[in-house]
């Protein structure tokens, strides 16, 4: 929904009336007011929810160094994915994969941006996963292998190329070579949501990995959301949807209800996969303990978790704040349910990957040694492009031109950012890895992690610095309070 | 999480310094965003509402659909043998004070047209009632002898005759009676209840100004007022009995997180809604505009309203309950008894394991009022 002349009149007025009173005024909420008032409509955000205590930066990892002089690059960053019941593997050589950002919610050159600093990170032995997002995927994504355009026809060709040029001459692209462009050089997983935006089986069958997105964490329980004005000709013509109107998802998959139906869906695209595949379950962390233990039980190779902070296109304002609970207080009840399966099953390789509010190696670091095996970063690589965190994604007024506005992206320089953000970050996790003494960054546990506050503590089950936990400090406050009761011991 | 501008700019220059310069890092982000906080300190105290979060739906329960299945929202004012009155939106625009007639006109029509609009909200005012009124309004009274053509009553609770008066109004009066109680209403809300009064009206910011609830949040408040009505009820069935929460309520979130906890209606002020779809707009003279704006106002706020039961996997709004929200505050689960997220424990109930693992260890015998009192004192600490 593009702001009115009216709305940013509005938020000009409110900024002058926030700064007169030292802004103690709630701008955000002033504003949404203004917009509900005029148009009548829900209003829409975008990126993370603005949840007050995200436990990330109360979390301090032990006597780690980010920057040392030693070499730590023999620390093993890799990522597999897959196994448990798909034939094949996906491999890649750091823990922390592109989360889902589709063509519509983000531009074309920020899209294209990505795929060239993959591919140029894939030359320099770095393979890095890129997740689609629910749109739908770009042609040289699913056809960015000779393999993939093996059984195609001159004319289904023809038409593939056709799109892409409508594309690129569109966003002023015409220069970039369509033979470079057409190839793919990292694992991609697509998205299998409830809109279903894809026309046919090749968005599946030509894809590393399938991701069945019940839930992200910006909207649980609500669906996807892209409005009307990011709904272009294109845009619509990728996604099979009618143009300059919303494109709102189904909340839930009209054909999984429950935890039969998702069975019964996984083995259905394992089928048409002929069992190649991995298959991932995404979900946003809410019920976790129930929702969890349906994936382990269902015919999945990997979950995906996404935090309330975890970032979105588009999403109604009140969706995004309320609903969903933060990443680091989801990793407690996933743990738990993870071991509570595997005491009557024979380990079998099943991921976890958590999303939501991680952008930097040290939060990596933390989700890891809390139990997940990798993360999806989306935040980090828009900031990478330059992305200022206005979030205005949901509207056409992005300052740096990646999610809609006039602004050119420079996609030379988001290559440039992209490229050495994913280097520098791996070596920081080696490094981080390295000093703590491990040579696998799967092997980072708990205690290599300290909380300096009560609340993160229970919910992460981590200690204090001086090695208490929540209970020792409960009992303290409780010794504390004893000379106050009359007590009688035995 | 809620970033500041000067956050959000260390985030940034965190991330660009790895994009630029592809060096490591030397500082680490997460230690320059908490001595930010550190040094920021209490200024800038954030709400204990925005601790508070929901539960959404999705695979052990599936969501409903809010654009494609119907949500219900409508909500009966007035117990058993009373003439009820019916909200479509759980609001009751709420406001003491006097005001122009320019707004009144622009409220009375916002209001007729949301009728129109299958979006009925009703008014608590003490202003007499529009004649050509087609919404619920409920007049504010202090004197028994001059009941007006209104839906409905609401009279504030003082301790001399109030069951009296309310029995006196019953004579007469068949529509829905509503008490505003103060911050004692512990004491005498089951009195009230049986007297037959319909619903109960809590003014949290007015009650949280009080010595009582002093340092404490209007979830505590919402807390106490459900826990009180549910005792009254306790082997039987509400018969309609409703719990109307004003006062630190002026946003959707809020609404929904006070339904959620507890309430049955929420007391939106109506000088807050008339100023902020008025007087940003700079038309707040203009009764036609403001009453559009208002109107506009609150039919986004039903389709955000809508939208929330149906992501937690409820078609009636008043389905949700406190065990589908958490909370990333020790406060504010000692103040309204809210799990802690990811745990699914009040902290009260980790203290409370805690201690008997304590008393098991050191042998101690301590008698169940003792231990209530070094529970409430650990609390006391957080609060």
């Amino acid at each position: 929904m593009p702001l009115s002349k009216d709305i940013l009149n509005l938020r000009w007025n409110m900024e002058k009336i926030a700064r007169k009173d030292g802004h103690k005024t709630n701008l955000k909420n002033l504003l949404l007011d203004a917009e509900k008032a005029t148009n009548g409509l829900v209003p829409y955000a975008s990126l993370g929810a603005h949840v007050p205590n995200d436990y990330f930066s109360n979390i301090k990892i032990k006597d780690a160094k980010l920057n040392t002089s030693q070499n730590y690059s023999d620390v093993d960053t890799s990522l597999t994915i897959g196994g448990r019941y798909s034939k094949n593997i996906i491999k890649t050589d750091v823990p922390f994969s592109v989360a889902g950002m589709s063509y519509g919610s983000v531009k074309l050159p920020a899209k294209i941006a990505l795929h060239f600093a993959l591919n140029k990170l894939a030359e320099n032995g770095i393979k890095v996963l890129m997740n689609t997002g629910e749109g739908g995927a770009l042609p040289w994504e699913i056809y960015g292998s000779e393999k993939s355009r093996e059984n195609l026809s001159k004319n289904h060709w023809n038409s593939i190329l056709e799109y892409t040029n409508k594309l690129l001459k569109d966003s002023h692209l015409e220069d970039i070579c369509i033979d470079e462009l057409f190839q793919r050089k990292y694992p991609l997983v697509v998205q299998y949501a409830s809109g279903r935006f894809w026309k046919d089986p090749s968005y599946l069958l030509n894809a590393d990995g399938i991701e069945i997105k019940i839930g992200q964490g910006a909207k649980i329980g609500h669906g996807g959301l892209l409005p009307g004005s990011k709904v272009t000709e294109l845009v619509a013509e990728n996604r099979g949807i009618l143009p300059n109107k919303p494109a709102h998802s189904p909340s839930r998959h009209l054909d999984i209800l429950g935890p039969e139906d998702l069975v019964a869906k996984i083995l259905e695209i394992r089928e048409l996969t002929e069992w190649k595949i991995p298959i991932i379950v995404k979900i946003g962390a809410s019920r976790i303990y129930d929702d969890m233990e349906i994936i382990l039980k269902s015919y999945a190779d990997c979950a995906t978790v996404d935090g309330v902070s975890g970032g979105t296109g588009a999403a109604p304002f009140e969706v995004r704040e309320d609903i969903g609970i933060n990443t680091i207080a989801s990793l407690f009840p996933l743990r738990n349910t993870i071991a509570d399966y595997y005491k009557t099953h024979d380990e079998d390789g099943f991921k976890l990957l958590v999303n939501g509010g991680i952008w930097d190696s040290e939060r990596i670091v933390k989700v890891m040694a809390l139990g997940a095996d990798g993360v999806g970063i989306g935040t980090g690589f828009l900031l990478a492009m330059g992305c200022t965190l206005i979030q205005e994604c949901h509207t056409d007024i992005c300052p740096a031109g990646i999610t809609g506005s006039h602004e050119k992206l420079d996609i030379e320089n988001s290559v440039e950012g992209i490229f050495n953000y994913i280097k520098t970050t791996k070596t920081e996790l080696e490094n981080i890895a390295g000093s703590l003494g491990r040579k696998n960054i799967k092997d980072l546990e708990m205690s290599d992690l300290v909380v300096n506050d009560m609340l993160t503590s229970i919910v992460s089950r981590l200690s204090f610095s001086n090695g208490d936990d929540y209970v020792m400090k409960i009992k303290q406050k409780i010794e504390n309070v004893m000379p106050f009761l009359n007590f009688q011991g035995e | 999480m809620i970033l500041r501008l000067n956050e959000k700019a260390v985030i940034r220059r965190s991330i660009l310094d790895l994009c630029k310069t592809d060096s490591i890092r030397k500082e680490s982000t997460d230690d320059a965003i908490r001595a930010i906080r550190e040094k920021r300190g209490t200024k800038y105290k954030e709400n204990l509402w925005d601790y508070v979060v929901a539960l959404g739906a999705q695979l052990s329960r599936p969501p409903f659909d809010p654009y494609r299945e119907k949500i219900k929202l409508k909500t009966e004012v007035g117990r058993k043998g009373t003439t009820k009155t019916i909200l479509k939106i759980p609001i009751l625009l709420y406001g003491e004070f006097n005001l122009s007639q320019s707004s009144q006109d622009a409220l009375n029509f916002a209001l007729n047209n949301l009728v129109d609009n299958n979006s009925t909200v009703g008014i608590i005012s003490k202003e007499e009632p529009y004649d050509e009124r087609k919404y619920p309004h409920f007049q504010i009274i202090n004197d028994v002898n001059k009941i007006s053509d209104s839906e409905g009553i609401v009279m504030q609770y003082d301790d001399i005759g109030i069951i009296e008066k309310i029995r006196k109004i019953r004579k007469e009066f068949w529509g829905p009676i509503i008490v505003e109680v103060d911050e004692n209403f512990s004491d005498y809300t089951h009195r009230l209840l049986a007297s037959g009064v319909d619903g109960i009206l809590v003014n949290t910011e007015k009650i949280t100004k009080s010595k009582k609830y002093v340092e404490k949040h209007a979830i505590s408040v919402i807390h106490d007022a459900r826990k009180i009505i549910n005792e009254f009820y306790q082997g039987k069935e509400n018969d309609g009995t409703c719990l109307i929460v004003a006062g630190d309520v002026d946003s959707t979130g809020k609404i929904i997180k006070s339904v959620g906890l507890g309430a049955d209606i929420v007391g939106y002020d109506l000088s807050l809604l008339i100023a902020k779809v008025g007087f940003y707009t700079e038309n707040f003279f203009d009764s036609i505009i403001t009453a559009e704006k208002i109107h506009n106002h609150m039919i986004a706020t039903k389709n955000e309203l809508i939208g929330i039961p149906a992501a937690l996997g409820y078609s009636n709004f008043h389905n949700m309950s406190p065990s589908d929200f958490r909370t990333s505050s020790l406060k504010a689960s000692l103040e309204g008894e809210i799990l802690l997220e990811g745990v699914n424990k009040t902290y009260k109930k980790i203290i409370e394991e805690v201690l008997d693992e304590y008393i098991d260890t050191k042998k101690i015998s301590v008698v169940q009022q003792q231990k209530q009192k070094i529970i409430e004192m650990i609390s006391l600490e957080e609060n």
